[in-house]
């Protein structure tokens, strides 16, 4: 199945802030798009428009042909959209597979009442599930840490069994703030091959937003630079590497 | 007897079909094989093997972890009256390529990427391999290559070569005589190349019913396979004495995991060499060092109730009813909830071996609970074939023959071994071979030993490791080391001494206990390099070390073995780098050669030394560490120094 993600023409300002204005991006299946840009840019505020933690003052986001401006993020999750946080988001409290299990909390029928009871029907939708959350930690290589608390984790692992829970919604479009934050060379490494795993077993279209050029340069297909909240540059790594104003808005210029 | 596993597995399938056979822990949960199902799959990849071209005499190469469909595929092999060959799972591409070459071996099961990416890096000197088979799909979906194929088309080809071949494999399998080679077991050697030992059915199944007999192993009994399956003790307990006597073996999901899958298990019978019993002691003594005052002194004196009585015991002597009610509780409050944690609570037998376990180690763990017995054998005798029996379990001795076993001590103090359990043969080696048997079927082990008046079997070092220091006191390498190593602090140790004045000691702390020691005593450090060299640390081994030396000038005969001088390296000896083998056994002509300068700067009683290690990373690139060792007395001992 083909999905297809198109943000046009979006903006949003907060008071006098004009946060974003203009920006857009066209995401396909098992295509990966790195939003780029220095801080202050406007990339989360893009992510957090996409995923509806608030709707776009202008523009539209579109998802395989459905207008997603205005409804609520509960809503837009279940559409097929599944999105990390910049400062990880888990509950500490609760073991990675119950983090994850939780992601798969919308695909869930069973009632109150017979999840409770753990009746028939609750049960054999209990067993699919976890059996999909297992796929996911065998390959995201989170078996020996099954257990443990998501509180008690590194970082590095933390954002791993964030990208865990985000997957086992089974998303169509997979938002990554920041996935590779705090990470050494061998962390990023591994990560770099979850997501591009991913984009190989699935239909999924991801955008991720990162700071470190090696990773959008090796592992992304198309590439958006925003800053100051308007697009100011897009095409493949290798245009963009070499667009003038993409160089001067990251290195400053005296124009 | 013409026996052979193949024909004793479609016995079990017919005898016992519904039995569990073989577990594996995979996504979480424990999944079974039953008897007739391990049947089934081992005939349709002995089928699929046969369609390849696999022949009577054609070797297979195995590496990887324990997995289920690696037993598979061995008994597979053997069905067709072929050989398997297990490789070290962390044999870098030289080794691997050495040893499949050496054996002629014509296909290879490997586990998955890791293992097919080493062996596509030997690529050209592996002519005679025409397929490699893989387990684990991952990584190598896209692979095109004609070379590699996956178990699952093996088996479907298998099924294809049914349908025109009925009979086929029962007819193979008859064939099979309990004279045949089952398996080349290649030696770590601490010397040397690595040899290919053959080992027979016969070799291996009269010390299976041997032991069965002498130390009650039983049907149903619960294993743990996670010791490398190039090591004979794995082949002969997970494969031969699994499918011959019809015990449970449990594959472990990861490394990773092995503690939890241990206790989720809870194997009946145990064996592990002393690097997994040290350890396991390691951990407690470190978590117990963290733990508050209150459960400290419950451990401890539920510790010492303990080993006062292991103490009495192994000595025979009574035991007062005070000292066993003591020990009564202790067990009740400590040490059985301990023995849960470590997932050794069902343990019935335990055994140690392939090299010496610290005596304070061994009471230790006793103490705790666990039935540990020694048990002496190596790959040439077809694994262990000397066994402390219950109730006999003690540190000086490793036990008694079995009753097929005749032992003998040669004129030079050398251990030799007679029965069926003796090996044919080296592959391809017929000197080496001549030089370890004599005509008369007495195979040498190389180790130094003595029969005690009780005729127990009691081994002291390597042979040719045992020498005398300058001032005539006997110098045993090994069992120094062993001594050392019961410190939660260090984790290797090579004592030297030959031809000198007195013995010293290079150590490698063990990272995992200092990291908390180093934590808990504001010591901060940016990498092991640094951490090994700090002063804090040499002050905290040098007290370590005082400790055995008090021990050592106990005993009349060890006075002048007492450590006088030490350093610790600043990188672990590795199996990759050669220093040990990859059973961890240390190679003293390696080290006396790689480490020749710091030798020198110790007994030229420097107090630091410059060093240029060269070492191998695991991808098998090679580089080299560049460091100042510092060089310490050991505090105490200056006076046996002064008097050699």
């Amino acid at each position: 199945m083909e999905n297809s993600l198109v943000v046009e023409g979006a903006a949003k300002r907060f008071g006098g802030v004009t946060a974003l204005s203009g920006a857009g991006l066209h995401a396909k299946s098992k295509e990966i798009h790195a939003i780029i840009g220095p801080n202050g840019a406007g990339k989360t505020t893009l992510i957090n428009v996409i995923s509806g933690v608030y709707p776009p003052d202008d523009g539209t986001v579109t998802l395989n042909g459905e207008l997603l401006n205005g409804l609520r993020s509960t809503q837009i999750a279940r559409k097929g959209i599944a999105r990390t946080f910049q400062n990880v988001a888990l509950f500490a409290g609760m073991t990675v597979v119950q983090n994850m299990l939780l992601g798969r909390n919308m695909l869930m029928k069973s009632g109150v009442l017979s999840c409770g009871w753990f009746w028939g029907a609750a049960r054999r939708e209990e067993a699919e599930h976890r059996e999909r959350v297992e796929e996911i930690v065998d390959l995201l290589n989170l078996t020996d840490i099954r257990g443990s608390l998501a509180g008690s984790l590194p970082l590095g692992l933390k954002k791993r069994v964030e990208l865990g829970r985000a997957l086992a919604a089974n998303p169509k479009i997979l938002l990554l703030d920041e996935p590779m934050g705090g990470m050494n060379i061998e962390e990023k490494e591994d990560m770099c091959r979850y997501v591009l795993d991913v984009v190989e077993l699935t239909d999924t279209a991801v955008i991720l937003i990162e700071h470190d050029m090696g990773v959008v340069m090796d592992i992304s297909d198309y590439v958006v630079v925003l800053d100051q909240g308007t697009k100011i540059g897009e095409g493949t790594p290798e245009e963009v590497r070499s667009n003038q104003a993409v160089i001067d808005a990251y290195l400053g210029a005296s124009h | 007897m013409t026996d052979t596993f193949p024909k004793l597995l479609l016995r079990n399938a017919k005898e016992a079909g519904d039995q569990d056979a073989l577990r594996e822990k995979n996504y979480g949960i424990w999944r079974t094989y039953t008897w007739s199902m391990y049947a089934t799959e081992v005939r349709r990849f002995a089928l699929g093997l046969a369609a390849l071209g696999f022949e009577r005499g054609d070797k297979l190469g195995v590496i990887g972890d324990n997995r289920p469909r690696m037993y598979f595929a061995m008994l597979a092999a053997e069905c067709l009256g072929g050989i398997s060959v297990a490789v070290y799972q962390d044999s870098i591409a030289s080794e691997l390529g050495y040893i499949l070459e050496h054996a002629d071996v014509t296909f290879v099961i490997a586990e998955n990427e890791e293992q097919t990416d080493k062996l596509y890096d030997i690529g050209d000197s592996l002519g005679k391999v025409k397929k490699i088979i893989f387990d684990d799909p991952r990584g190598l979906e896209r692979a095109t290559d004609e070379w590699l194929i996956a178990f699952e088309s093996v088996q479907a080809k298998g099924d294809e070569f049914a349908r025109s071949n009925e009979g086929y494999l029962e007819a193979e399998i008859e064939k099979g005589q309990s004279s045949d080679v089952a398996v080349f077991c290649y030696t770590s050697g601490t010397t040397g190349d690595p040899k290919g030992v053959m080992l027979t059915y016969d070799n291996l199944l009269t010390g299976i019913y041997s032991t069965q007999k002498a130390e009650g192993l039983l049907e149903g009994d619960e294993l743990m396979a996670y010791l490398p399956m190039a090591w004979v003790g794995d082949f002969w307990l997970s494969l031969g004495s699994a499918v011959a006597l019809r015990m449970t073996v449990n594959c472990p999901e990861k490394r990773e995991t092995l503690n939890r899958d241990f206790r989720e298990i809870g194997p009946t019978v145990m064996v592990a060499p002393p690097a997994v019993w040290e350890q396991i002691l390691t951990r407690v003594q470190v978590r117990m060092e963290e733990a508050d005052w209150f459960k400290r002194g419950r451990y401890e004196k539920a510790m010492a109730a303990a080993l006062e009585v292991e103490q009495l015991t192994q000595h025979g002597k009574p035991i007062p009813a005070g000292l066993a009610f003591r020990n009564w509780l202790g067990d009740w409050l400590v040490r059985k909830p301990l023995r849960d944690l470590l997932g050794v609570a069902n343990v019935r037998l335990a055994y140690t071996g392939g090299a010496p376990l610290g005596p304070d180690a061994f009471d230790f763990l006793r103490a705790i609970g666990i039935n540990l017995k020694q048990l002496y054998g190596m790959t040439e005798s077809s694994s262990a074939c000397v066994y402390q029996a219950d109730g006999q379990a003690n540190t000086e001795t490793v036990g008694r023959a079995l009753d097929i076993t005749e032992v003998k001590i040669s004129d030079s103090g050398e251990i030799l071994l007679r029965g069926p359990m003796v090996f044919v043969g080296y592959y391809k080696n017929d000197d080496a071979t001549r030089e370890t048997i004599d005509t008369e079927g007495w195979m040498a082990t190389g180790d130094a030993g003595i029969m005690t008046d009780d005729s127990q079997l009691k081994v002291i070092d390597r042979a040719k490791d045992v020498s005398k220091l300058n001032n005539g006191t006997m110098f045993a390498p090994q069992f120094l080391e062993n001594k050392l190593k019961f410190s939660p602090y260090i984790k290797e140790a090579v004592c030297l001494g030959k031809d000198e004045n007195y013995v010293s000691a290079m150590v490698n702390i063990d990272l995992e206990a200092l990291e908390i020691w180093a934590e808990r005593n504001n010591v901060t450090y940016s990498g092991y390099q640094e951490l090994s060299q700090k002063i804090e640390v040499y002050d905290l081994i040098n007290a370590e070390i005082g400790r055995i030396n008090a021990d050592l000038a106990q005993d009349s005969a060890l006075e002048g073995a007492q450590v006088q001088r030490f350093l610790v390296l600043n990188k672990e000896l590795d199996a990759d780098d050669g220093e040990v083998t990859r059973t961890r056994k240390i190679r003293r002509s390696v080290i006396a050669d790689r480490y020749g300068q710091l030798i020198k700067a110790i007994y030229e009683n420097e107090a630091q030394v410059e060093t240029d290690i060269q070492v191998t990373y695991e991808d098998g690139s090679t580089g080299s560490i560049h460091a100042d060792l510092r060089i310490m007395d050991v505090s105490g001992a200056a006076s046996v120094r002064a008097a050699a």
